[in-house]
């Protein structure tokens, strides 16, 4: 092709790519498209049922709770303090309830409609116990006799204890004692506190999900407005308070910073390294499209093939500048190597290492797509789908230059070329150590996966929410079971197994549970079913209670109550937990759910998590951070796995372009790389996660780059050329920006490419070193 | 519900038979206006020290015929509360203090209630009534006062809905400087009458005797 029309080809290309890719960008949704939600990290059809419901109770009902702990040191003043704090929010649109936490309402509301189903939800239960003694004590006796003088033997021992008074109202409407057995069942379940030392305790919930923008700004500001009002009362006032939509806005806020200042800062030293060693200055800029176009193909990958991107991915991505620039240095700071040889000509000769480093590189990292982690599959696409973008660009960004080469600074160029023994016996010396290194130190490594390294919390944020949460009586001395099941009856029938193996397991703390008021399903059949047996119970009832010195008369309420009980239609199970469901208010209002495909029941024991409930009895404790913790660490299981199918493919292409021994002399300078990284970590006793393995993916990848483009110029007798000198540079200069991030798993991607590249770079310049002899002999 | 259970604990102590003690309520007792004359009889009871009595305790139900008779243990002390000890028909502890209530029963299952100050329940309102601090009385209750020479009766009406929910009218009697008689009234066929039979003051309990009766 004709150099003028190659140039101006070359521009409309890139013109036209950068204008379609811009154009896509434009039209974007960010705030549908972006995301910043831990939760979006997990996979949305994660194969672990358990997990899978704590993803969506996270992202649901609970993530909307909002407690507050209002602070002042005069009680009077506190309480007017908090009156009106809970009115100002009350009339904010971004809270859909507020109560003060010792509102007595939803229990109030609980005992309404347990009263009202009482023979519905709690007799099968009572009938099931009842049999069972009959069974096992008098199994001669009539079934209605025995348990009409069982039960007025047990009602006449109920009147002489402690809560026999408080009760006495009920007595008339419930001699079979379903409610106090009850109550004593829930102790402590549903016991309102509304006040803590001199902090008075406000549970609230938001009117939007705490993810979305409504869910976060409104309500910051609502909680600004409401505290501004107690105040006028309390000028002391200190409000602490934990709501998910808060630390999700902090946490966005944050990682957006980071977003910015990383990406600025990785950019401004992969450039400042670029015009440190190029002889003419402004000549840095010809690489800086290659960085754009690299970002932008990314970006437009990525965006085009997933509905939702985590915001990481961004952070993370721009590690791609460090990278992407190889290929910029490589074509730009090859010179021509005859007077007026073409551009077409150079290309030709530089592309098999260009592709065979970008192509081997994109094909380690498209396997990275096939990982169970959203992030990581999106990490894959967007470093793989930039690598192409870069070469690309490269490719016709140099094409329309006048002059596409430009040269070093001498001391870029300059080789340590040691003629005395000991430079040679260094260079051994400090390979050797690197080996030793590499050898020893990987079996002193820790892994530990903690999905709060992928969040940028601030402590003391935290360490509030948690103070909250202590007052509001989520502590360590006590565990809290979900159990699931497809259905309501599905739910309390797995709830049933699991109470079992509860009472084995931590004997003497019982769990309370609302679940306690719903009958299994095996219960409900059974009561259905003996409706016609029990025809005789009333009025054998009736004397039994003579006999023990009641007033059978007082008792009509019970009467009337168990005539409508005997003669009713019998429902589903289902929907006479979906009735009790529909009457429950304020926190209460979380302790079941009765969706058809995720119902569960909240269990509460007084005891520290233990042992955790077999898989079977489909119950998880509420310690999601364990949960998703161990998620993590079976996915840095997967992603190794990936990750060394991916370096094999790497190797095995290597092989197949440069032969068997070319080859390995290729790979051995990435493996022994990543390995001196791990050992130099293990050796620190640095304890690594799942981003330390990735990042260790990628560095493999870029140092072998560098080791095809040292092996090239071998072939050629050449010397290693300076782009691989500039390229590690600019590369450990931009993750050595992100080390220095405040999100830990940005800091160890950072660390581990960092340290990789240098250890391939000092692999680089010491080999010949150390093999000088050999080469003058 | 359960907080509403506590009313049982509040039956708790007296002194022993009453001899002539005025059968209605007497004015209303207004703090610095008419309390001067009760305020001798209040800073003695109140200076009692810990008390240890034996009560019997009759509860009368709309549904019985005849009362439940319960006996037991009281004791009481300004730094560790209200303990009542009932040792028939069953073994049972109820400790009412400052955290709240308490609940022990033979087999030493305990279940425990926390106090709330913004809403006080028949825990937190007893113990006043006990310690018969005036002040703090004054807030909870509307206070009757009368007197028939030696012998005397007090009768509090709870003044929030929400304690009279479940304390209803509490009348203490008392001859000199003994209590003899609490009842706690929400009808003629429901209420529970506590009638203190011995009663020693100025006690001192023994760690193991606060291990063992109280929280």
């Amino acid at each position: 092709m004709e150099p003028a029309r190659q140039k101006w080809t070359a521009r409309a290309l890139l013109a036209l790519g950068a204008a379609l890719g811009l154009l896509w960008l434009a039209r974007l949704d960010y705030a549908a498209k972006l995301s910043t939600d831990v939760l979006d990290l997990i996979p949305g059809a994660e194969r672990s049922p358990e997990l899978a419901l704590a993803r969506s109770l996270a992202a649901d009902r609970q993530a909307r709770v909002a407690l507050f702990a209002l602070r002042a040191d005069d009680a009077e003043r506190r309480e007017r303090a908090a009156e009106l704090f809970i009115t100002t929010l009350r009339a904010e649109p971004a809270f859909a309830e507020v109560r003060p936490l010792g509102d007595t309402g939803p229990r109030d509301a609980l005992g309404k409609q347990l009263f009202a189903q009482r023979l519905e939800l709690l007799l099968p239960g009572w009938l099931a116990r009842q049999r069972r003694a009959h069974a096992a004590t008098a199994p001669g006796q009539p079934w209605p006799a025995w348990l009409a003088e069982r039960t007025a033997t047990e009602l006449e021992a109920f009147l002489a204890q402690p809560e026999a008074v408080a009760f006495q109202e009920l007595v008339p409407a419930d001699p079979l004692l379903l409610l106090p057995g009850l109550a004593t069942e829930l102790a402590g379940f549903a016991e309102p506190k509304s006040t803590e030392g001199d902090r008075s305790l406000i549970w609230a919930r938001t009117s939007a999900a705490p993810l979305s923008e409504a869910g976060q700004g409104p309500v910051l500001a609502a909680v600004e407005r409401a505290l501004t009002a107690a105040r006028t009362v309390a000028p002391e006032a200190q409000l602490q308070w934990a709501a998910i939509g808060r630390f999700a806005a902090e946490n966005r806020r944050r990682i957006e910073g980071e977003m910015a200042s990383l990406n600025l800062f990785s950019l401004a030293a992969v450039l400042g390294v670029a015009a440190l060693c190029l002889r003419r200055l402004w000549q840095a800029v010809h690489l800086v499209p290659v960085v754009l176009g690299a970002l932008l193909g990314a970006w437009v990958g990525v965006t085009m093939v997933f509905d939702r991107v985590h915001v990481l991915v961004f952070v993370v991505g721009s590690l791609l500048g460090g990278v992407a620039i190889d290929y910029g240095f490589y074509l730009y700071l090859q010179p021509a190597q005859r007077a007026g040889e073409l551009y077409g000509e150079k290309v030709r000769r530089l592309i098999k290492p260009l592709l065979a480093s970008a192509l081997t590189t994109v094909l380690g990292f498209s396997l990275l797509f096939f990982s169970e982690l959203p992030l990581i599959r999106q990490l894959g696409l967007f470093v793989s789908c930039g690598l192409i973008a870069a070469l690309v660009t490269a490719l016709l960004w140099f094409a329309q230059l006048a002059r596409p080469y430009t040269e070093t600074r001498a001391f870029a160029r300059v080789r340590l070329r040691g003629a005395h023994p000991a430079w040679r016996l260094g260079a051994r010396a400090l390979l050797l150590l690197g080996a030793v290194v590499a050898l020893l130190g990987p079996w002193r490594l820790h892994w530990r996966d903690d999905i709060r390294e992928l969040e940028s919390m601030p402590a003391a944020l935290r360490a509030e929410a948690q103070e909250v949460r202590a007052l509001f009586g989520d502590t360590p001395s006590r565990t809290v079971y979900l159990t699931r099941g497809a259905t309501p009856a599905a739910a309390r029938e797995a709830q049933g197994r699991f109470l079992d193996w509860h009472a084995r397991q931590f004997a003497g703390s019982p769990v309370a549970s609302l679940g306690l008021a719903v009958p299994t399903p095996d219960e409900w059949r059974a009561a259905a079913a003996e409706r016609a047996a029990l025809a005789e119970f009333a009025p054998a009832l009736r004397a039994a209670l003579e006999r023990h010195g009641f007033e059978a008369g007082e008792f009509g309420p019970f009467d009337t109550a168990w005539e409508a009980w005997l003669t009713a239609p019998a429902g589903e199970l289902d929907t006479a937990v979906r009735t009790l469901a529909a009457a429950l208010q304020g926190p209460l209002a979380l302790s079941l759910a009765t969706e058809p495909g995720a119902s569960w029941f909240v269990g509460v024991a007084e005891h520290p998590p233990g042992a955790e409930p077999p898989a079977e009895l489909a119950t998880v404790g509420l310690d999601q951070l364990q949960s998703f913790n161990r998620l993590f660490s079976r996915y840095r299981v997967s992603a190794l796995q990936l990750s060394a199918l991916g370096l094999g493919l790497v190797g095995l292409s290597v092989f197949v372009l440069y032969g068997l021994r070319r080859g390995l002399r290729i790979f051995a300078l990435p493996a022994g790389s990543c390995l001196f990284a791990f050992g130099a970590l293990g050796v620190a006793g640095e304890t690594l996660n799942l981003f330390h393995l990735l990042g260790a993916f990628l560095g493999v990848c870029l140092s072998h780059n560098y080791a095809i483009f040292t092996a090239e110029n071998t072939a050629r007798g050449d010397e290693p050329p300076p782009s691989i000198r500039l390229s590690a540079l600019t590369t450990a200069a931009s993750f050595g920006v992100l080390a220095l991030s405040s999100i830990p798993v940005v800091a160890a991607l950072g660390t581990m490419v960092a340290l990789i590249v240098t250890a391939a770079l000092a692999g680089v310049e010491l080999a010949p070193l150390a093999r000088r002899r050999d080469v003058r002999t | 519900m359960k907080r509403i259970s506590l009313l049982a604990l509040l039956l708790t102590f007296a002194a022993a038979a009453a001899a002539a003690v005025p059968t209605a309520p007497g004015p209303e007792l207004i703090a610095g206006e008419n309390d001067a004359a009760w305020q001798p009889l209040f800073a003695t009871l109140a200076a009692q020290g810990g008390v240890h009595s034996t009560f019997t305790e009759q509860r009368w139900f709309s549904v019985k015929k005849t009362p439940v008779v319960l006996h037991g243990e009281l004791r009481h002390s300004a730094a560790l509360g209200l303990s009542l000890r009932y040792t028939q028909p069953e073994e049972q502890l109820l400790v009412v203090d400052a955290k709240g209530l308490l609940m022990r029963n033979a087999q030493g299952r305990t279940r425990a209630m926390a106090a709330d100050p913004k809403a006080p329940r028949i825990d937190a309102a007893l113990l006043p009534v006990l310690r018969f601090d005036l002040p703090a009385l004054l807030q909870l209750f509307t206070l009757r006062a009368a007197r028939d020479g030696e012998d005397w009766r007090l009768d509090f009406t709870p003044r929030t809905p929400e304690l009279a929910r479940s304390l209803s009218a509490l009348t203490v009697e008392g001859a000199g400087e003994s209590v003899r008689r609490l009842e706690f009234r929400r009808s003629a066929k429901q209420r529970v009458e506590v009638l203190i039979e011995t009663t020693q003051t100025g006690v001192t309990f023994t760690a193991e005797e606060a291990k063992r009766f109280f929280r």
